[in-house]
């Protein structure tokens, strides 16, 4: 803790160190160091039962970590929870409020809960977050009676009621439909915007790449990854390839692996896949910005592409294939099966190893 | 770690900038928890549970003189002596009024209190609401100590409400058996052992709310306080004295242990508080002491039960986990 502490930067939001939780046998933490940067719009992925809640349980002291530290603003959540608090709003799992309170009840009792002024002294903040969140028509309306959309929203606006530095949202999207999914996007957006800290955990990681500056990937309760989306999708980039027909498709193939063994190692590797159309494709795992060199290697070789289309990395891909089971040797895995049978087959008769 | 203190002191001296719609109230330890009861208050004040209880401790109340009315004016109807109606309908007028209410108090208001304790402690986890709370500034021990304290204010304005009733109701249905009312017994003496007698109820209903929040607490349900101490006292605590009574048979060490059983219930030592103020408050029976334990010893008893109650749900409210 100490040395977590004694090297804190202002700009270190949330630092942990070794953040261990067990239950019983069940170790849902293990060993996890995050670092979240004042200004982040932090995405924390993983699977379902992969820790993500219980760490940001552990992050708000609901529950007390096995092993390790967690310090945020510089302060050791085990001993400074308050002050802490005070600086943070969070949704943590499902919102919960209390059902006979409307809405409105209910932000003055969180209000209160969180240091401010009762009753009409908070009357301006409660009718400023109903706005925030647009729940200001069904204010007064029982707590009971609001639909999963509205009950998540009421959760955002319960974070963000004492204006905190940082929001910790748990699955924060969970039951919206689009246009509500959306909205909280563009709320996030708005907060970041503002120089709040965000970290939010979700499944859905199209909203996740597009709203999120850093991620980090749990499988586990162990962290896979992390580092700036940016990097992520960069590292995931490919150029795909279209060529007029199958025998064109595999001499490209094998022109590309030939190049990369003499030396052209901005190729990483090269794939036969299919596109959206059913039609071979070459995915080429290489910098976006190779496409020129790719065309013009081709060309050298008298291989005119029919498209050659930069492809943005994806984080559905990234978290799918870091958190993809191991496929045990021999076992296939389903859906890929046919794929793999068919690119086997093209690299088998380019006598490609 | 010393090289840290400077930046751990100025991130705390430099609270952050809010927008300056949110007003912040006083952060001192004691605020904190006043704001919390008040908060707990309003959430009372909110729900349908405490206005249906709130109700039917009215309607007990006005109902329970109004039955003595009738009963005094069936009486005069079926020719009873005079003697026999001024007896009976002593119950509508001070100090009857008053001890009646207060037995009032000691039973029904005993239920009514349970179920709100274990509501506003135990409702927190049954919805999960607890999640709300924990993370939102204030310390666990200030919440409990919030709970503690709306139970504290319930029971104090429950009973003086209930009393003021109880009196105000008893003197309107005097009126219908045109026996005037005399103040003969009061004195100042009187009064203060009138509100000793009260003081004795609102321990006995704190007891055993104090029984419900921590059975709540452990149980992280409404039903677990409800139900644990609804047993406690109609089932356990006479089951006891039951079997303290067939202990008078049995002779040497073992019959002393059951025989003295009895005095270390809650029931009989609110019992022996309320009833030692209750010889003061009518007059005729000024001066006696109910048996049993003494004052001391029953209040001793009943502050090692609070000791006891309290201590355990606050030592488990702080040390769980609390998940789902």
């Amino acid at each position: 803790m100490d040395e977590l502490i004694s090297h804190y930067d202002d700009n270190i939001v949330i630092s942990t160190s070794r953040l261990t939780k067990a239950f019983g046998n069940l170790v849902a933490v293990n060993d996890l160091h995050l670092q979240v940067m004042r200004g982040d719009v932090f995405g924390f992925l993983g699977p379902n039962g992969s820790g993500k809640t219980t760490t940001i349980r552990m992050l708000l002291g609901l529950i007390r970590p096995t092993a390790g530290r967690a310090v945020i603003f510089g302060m050791d959540n085990a001993d400074q929870l308050p002050a802490i608090l005070q600086r943070v709003g969070a949704i943590v799992e499902t919102p919960v409020f209390y059902p006979y309170l409307s809405g409105k009840d209910n932000l003055h009792v969180v209000a209160a809960a969180s240091g401010m002024l009762q009753g009409k002294a908070s009357n301006r903040r409660v009718e400023e977050v109903l706005d925030i969140v647009e729940l200001r028509r069904h204010a007064n309306l029982a707590f009971r009676k609001y639909s999963l959309g509205m009950k998540q929203r009421l959760g955002v606006g319960a974070a963000l009621l004492a204006d905190p530095e940082l929001v910790l949202l748990d699955e924060p999207t969970n039951g919206l439909d689009p246009a509500g999914v959306f909205e909280i996007r563009q709320l996030i957006q708005r907060l970041a915007t503002l120089g709040k800290t965000i970290f939010i955990s979700s499944h859905i990681l199209y909203e996740i790449q597009q709203v999120c500056n850093r991620v980090a990937i749990l499988q586990k309760g162990n962290l896979i990854k992390q580092g700036a989306v940016s990097e992520l999708l960069q590292q995931n980039e490919q150029i795909v390839i279209r060529l007029n027909t199958v025998e064109e498709t595999h001499q490209a193939l094998s022109i590309l692996q030939h190049a990369r063994e003499e030396g052209q190692h901005w190729i990483s590797g090269a794939h036969v896949d299919t596109d959206k159309q059913n039609k071979p494709v070459i995915r080429v795992d290489a910098s976006r910005t190779r496409s020129a060199e790719l065309n013009a290697l081709l060309a050298e070789h008298r291989l005119f592409a029919a498209e050659i289309r930069p492809q943005e990395g994806n984080l559905e891909e990234i978290f799918l294939e870091l958190t993809a089971p191991v496929t045990p040797p021999g076992a296939e895995r389903p859906g890929m099966a046919a794929l793999a049978r068919e690119t086997t087959a093209i690299f088998d008769e380019q006598g490609i190893p | 770690m010393k090289s840290a203190e400077p930046l751990m002191s100025e991130q705390q001296a430099s609270p952050h900038p809010r927008v300056s719609s949110v007003r912040l109230g006083r952060p001192d330890y004691v605020s904190v928890i006043v704001r919390l009861t008040s908060m707990e208050l309003y959430k009372i004040r909110r729900r349908a549970m405490s206005k249906v209880l709130s109700l039917l401790g009215i309607l007990a109340t006005i109902g329970l003189f109004a039955l003595f009315a009738l009963i005094v004016l069936l009486m005069s109807r079926s020719g009873a002596s005079a003697d026999a109606i001024n007896n009976f309908s002593e119950a509508l007028r001070l100090p009857g009024s008053l001890t009646w209410t207060g037995q009032l108090l000691s039973t029904l208001g005993q239920v009514l209190i349970i179920i709100l304790v274990s509501t506003i402690v135990g409702g927190e986890y049954t919805a999960g609401t607890v999640r709300l709370m924990l993370t939102r500034g204030p310390t666990r021990t200030q919440i409990f100590f919030s709970k503690v304290g709306v139970a504290l204010v319930c029971i104090v304005l429950g009973v003086v409400g209930i009393t003021l009733l109880g009196i105000i109701s008893g003197f309107l249905f005097n009126l219908t058996t045109s026996i005037t009312a005399t103040f003969d017994f009061f004195s100042m003496a009187w009064l203060g052992h009138a509100v000793l007698y009260l003081l004795a109820i609102m321990l006995g209903l704190f007891v055993y709310a104090m029984m419900a929040l921590c059975l709540s607490t452990l149980g992280r349900a409404t039903a677990a306080g409800l139900a644990g101490v609804l047993t406690w006292s109609f089932l356990i605590e006479p089951l006891i004295e039951t079997i303290s009574y067939f202990g008078r048979g049995i002779s040497g060490p073992v019959g002393s242990f059951f025989q003295s059983l009895p005095d270390y219930l809650i029931g009989t030592n609110i019992g022996v508080l309320v009833g030692n103020q209750e010889q003061y408050l009518i007059s005729a029976n000024a001066g006696l002491q109910a048996g049993g334990p003494s004052n001391l010893q029953a209040l001793l008893v009943l502050v090692v039960y609070i000791v006891v109650f309290v201590g355990s749900a606050w030592w488990v409210t702080i040390r769980r986990d609390v998940t789902n």
